[in-house]
């Protein structure tokens, strides 16, 4: 068996959520991740840093609730991802784990489908991508939830910095809704939301979609991509889905199954990835010095306040509600029909 | 069933221990991306990369920063990527196809890490150490540089459009967060410790 500097590679893989691994199964081998409270330490590794983004943010701006609100909605939309992802693992819907007892395909023992589960949905929370499991044999629902993670755009808690962001794109984009029904100028911790400001989160917001949703339709429509799928159907289709879901929102989890080490496929995702990357970096660092020329304005009687429970609720159903608008139809075409059938 | 209990054991235990450790460490991260002091280990490496980490950048001159330093990182592991067969730990890998280079030389730059190859088998020791592994702090403290940079525009009330250095920003977050801390135990107030042949502060416009 190959050996090496393992050692290197693993925490920092972790803790700065980026994924990649010194061994192609990544954290389900046991030379990285050899124990059930290993596995646990790596999960509160890749978790640690874009929560803690999160507090710092709220000190950062001088008002430790807002980063508190911030966290919340993180801390909520992941709290239901490993809940819908632990159940439908340890339920073991399908034929196939039906008949085996439990949905331990492509999962290891000594983790079982509760570790398994809880690393799944950390690691599509953050940007992370490390797989202590193979994410091609999680139930239908629970692969579904998987990438359902990624789609909200890694803010649940999302990856180092990149989370935040990302997040507070979406705070504005709630804070402008808001406005919008109420009949007055947004503004966010005492910056005005005007025309500029909203058209560099508009662009932020639409980014990644554009990619995802263009990118499956390249895939899918390319003799070279379609000979990468394993699987025809509903589960090949999440296949390439799910590959270019987590390229563009710089996850880089697999779901296996593709055979993606193809000029097609390489060059197609680091497309991808790129342009996930930069122009949303692009779009958020625009909007900072657009925010950095404004003076603070005190807060008045028609200010949203961005700190109480309520916002943190409108936060979360818009996060949900833009990323379940821009992709329900893919998801229902692919782990939603599988689910069914 | 025993499992039940077990999935909810180390949930409750997950919950437990960030609840202890994310207030300690965002108020770490706050003073880091806020402070004005350099450690001395900082101040050197500043020196090295020839710039002022006192300036305080224009979005603009921030957002190139970011750019041109990924720009090079990219470069640096398609060479790693190509070349690796001549260098030495190489292992008997050979070269990485020119797509699969380029493929890795971004997955690993844009903090994705999606990876085509099985790492063991055709990655050798030298290119995972210093390529991957550095890929995997800066892409890392790229990404945490940014969000601080968005924190500090929407904090800022000088009206000038001022977000921050992302050198000083990008170097904090490898050396005081991610790396092991005895690398900035020794902490000195080194504001005057600026580089004498750091190019012109982009001051550009307000």
């Amino acid at each position: 068996m190959t050996g090496g500097p393992v050692a290197s590679q693993e925490a920092i893989k972790q803790i700065g959520t980026n994924g990649g691994g010194f061994y192609n199964v990544n954290s389900a081998h046991p030379f990285e991740n050899p124990t059930p409270f290993t596995n646990l330490f790596q999960i509160f590794l890749l978790l640690v840093i874009p929560f803690a983004m999160a507090w710092a943010f709220g000190l950062i701006v001088k008002d430790r609730r807002q980063g508190v609100a911030i966290l919340a909605v993180m801390a909520l939309l992941l709290g239901i991802s490993v809940a819908l992802l632990t159940v439908s693992e340890m339920a073991g819907p399908g034929t196939a784990p039906a008949a085996a007892g439990a949905a331990m395909e492509g999962k290891e023992v000594r983790f079982g489908e509760a570790g398994s589960a809880l690393f799944a949905a950390a690691t599509t929370g953050t940007s992370t991508g490390a797989v202590n499991a193979m994410h091609d044999s999680l139930t239908a629902p629970g692969g579904g939830v998987a990438m359902f993670n990624m789609m909200l755009g890694e803010i649940a808690p999302g990856g180092t910095g990149s989370g935040l962001y990302g997040m507070l794109m979406l705070a504005i984009v709630t804070v402008f809704l808001c406005g919008l029904m109420v009949g007055r100028t947004p503004e966010y911790l005492g910056k005005k939301i005007g025309q500029r400001e909203i058209i560099l989160v508009a662009l932020y917001v639409l980014t990644t979609p554009i990619l995802v949703l263009g990118g499956a339709a390249i895939a899918l429509t390319a003799s070279d991509g379609l000979a990468g799928l394993q699987e025809s159907g509903p589960h090949g289709l999440s296949e390439a889905v799910y590959a270019v879901t987590s390229a563009a929102n710089n996850n880089g989890s697999a779901f296996g199954g593709l055979t993606s080490g193809t000029p097609f496929w390489n060059t197609l995702l680091g497309v991808l990835m790129l342009a996930g990357r930069f122009l949303p970096m692009l779009f958020v660092l625009a909007l900072a010095g657009l925010f950095a020329r404004q003076r603070q304005l005190p807060p008045s009687a028609g200010t949203l306040p961005t700190h109480r429970p309520l916002f943190v609720a409108l936060l979360s159903g818009v996060a949900l509600v833009v990323v379940g608008l821009t992709y329900v139809p893919v998801l229902a075409l692919g782990p939603i029909v599988e689910s069914l059938s | 069933m025993s499992a039940t209990p077990a999935a909810l054991g180390q949930i409750a235990l997950l919950v437990l221990a960030l609840a202890v450790a994310v207030p300690l460490l965002g108020r770490y991260l706050a003073h880091l991306y806020t402070s004005p002091r350099h450690t001395r280990v900082e101040a050197g490496a500043y020196r090295l990369l020839r710039v002022d980490p006192d300036a305080d950048q224009h979005w603009r001159a921030y957002t190139l920063s970011v750019l041109g330093f990924s720009l090079v990182s990219i470069l640096v592991l398609f060479g790693f990527g190509r070349l690796q067969q001549h260098l030495p730990l190489s292992i008997g890998m050979s070269a990485l196809p020119s797509d699969g280079a380029w493929n890795t030389a971004v997955s690993f730059v844009t903090n994705t890490n999606w990876q085509w190859y099985s790492g063991e088998v055709t990655i050798g020791h030298l290119m995972q150490m210093s390529g991957l592994s550095v890929q995997n702090f800066l892409s890392a403290a790229v990404g945490m540089a940014v969000a601080a940079a968005f924190a500090r525009g929407l904090a800022s009330s000088r009206r000038d459009g001022r977000i921050g250095n992302f050198w000083s920003d990008l170097v904090r977050g490898v050396l005081r967060v991610l790396l092991p801390p005895r690398s900035w135990r020794r902490s000195s107030s080194s504001r005057s410790a600026r580089s004498r042949t750091s190019p012109a502060p982009p001051r550009s416009r307000p």
